[in-house]
């Protein structure tokens, strides 16, 4: 695989993690399923289950976000150091492709 | 349609009776219905309604929505290369930093299944705990007092339609705070679901060597 490739599915993944965090507050069916209105402690139990999840899912949105920031910063460096290829090539008159060793 | 759904409308009007002589009539002093009715904080009808309310399949939809979510990060891990045939300072920052976001992602992908699992145990104690319930309110409709209660008149203060009361009352909330006992279990049980992932380990900057050189051809 040539650096440009790499470059391109490190950008498609870094898009693809982007569209899944945001899926993700998506996921949450809110307080009242929990039993979060509910009287009492029942309601309480409710709301702290509510919580937990929403909590939980917040906990992996932060992930995602880390994930898709390394993702992304890996994506910047490849397509420096191929665009540092290309300009060695077009110096050259283009003999070599972007990807090759360095 | 569950157990609960078909034991309720007969009951609601035995649990409203039992609502009412409890706020009319009071209760004996050193009644066990008074120590249930402080650790569930709601009259037998309202914690009733409370659970003929709840619908674990949102729940169980709702988990299953997280879970389908999971295959989304295994497959982006999985679209990007462990190793690139390219050599150099490029490619070995690429080699260096792929462990640490594919176990990132793998870890993210493994909480989210633990998410899911804590919706589903909470579906599966709403279903657990309806079932209870209706088998007390199975149990309370066909019971002496049940009759007592119905036959009695409530603006009375007959000694025996205030014990039935509270007796009925104390075994329903009895079965509300053992289903709350368990609801609280299952909640500590999946407190791991908010553990956090560490910061992504991107590996070690990769080696430029002080003879390092790049050769054009």
């Amino acid at each position: 695989m040539e650096l440009d490739e790499l470059e391109t599915r490190l950008d498609a993944a870094a898009d693809r993690l982007a569209r899944a965090a945001r899926a993700l507050p998506g996921l949450d069916p809110g307080s009242r399923p929990f039993g979060a209105d509910g009287p009492g402690r029942l309601g309480e139990l409710g709301r702290a289950m509510s919580t937990q999840f929403t909590a939980a899912l917040d906990a992996r949105d932060r992930a995602a976000g880390s994930a898709g920031s390394a993702v992304a910063h890996l994506g910047a460096g490849m397509r420096h150091a191929a665009a540092g290829y290309r300009d060695v090539d077009a110096d050259r008159g283009g003999q070599s492709p972007a990807g090759g060793g360095a | 349609m569950d157990l609960l759904d078909r034991v309720y409308p007969p009951a609601s009007d035995l649990l409203s009776r039992v609502d009412r002589a409890l706020l009319s009539l009071g209760a004996p002093p050193g009644h066990p219905v008074w120590s249930v009715l402080r650790a569930v904080g709601a009259s037998p009808a309202d914690a009733v309604a409370h659970f003929v309310a709840l619908d674990p399949g949102v729940l169980t939809e709702a988990a299953r929505a997280v879970r389908t979510s999971t295959s989304e990060w295994h497959e982006i891990v999985a679209g990007l290369p462990r190793s690139i045939d390219s050599q150099g300072v490029a490619a070995e920052a690429y080699v260096n930093a792929w462990p640490g976001i594919a176990t990132h992602l793998e870890d993210l992908a493994g909480g989210l299944d633990d998410t899911s699992a804590f919706l589903g145990a909470v579906a599966d104690w709403m279903a657990r705990s309806r079932r209870s319930l209706a088998g007390t309110l199975a149990t309370c409709l066909g019971s002496q007092e049940a009759l007592m209660l119905r036959a009695g008149e409530l603006s009375g203060t007959s000694h025996a339609v205030i014990v039935s009361a509270a007796d009925l009352g104390a075994q329903v909330l009895a079965m509300v705070s053992h289903c709350l006992d368990d609801g609280w279990q299952v909640r500590d049980r999946f407190a791991t679901v908010l553990t956090e992932a560490g910061p992504v380990d991107r590996g070690p900057a990769p080696s430029v060597q002080s003879g390092h050189r790049i050769d054009v051809r």
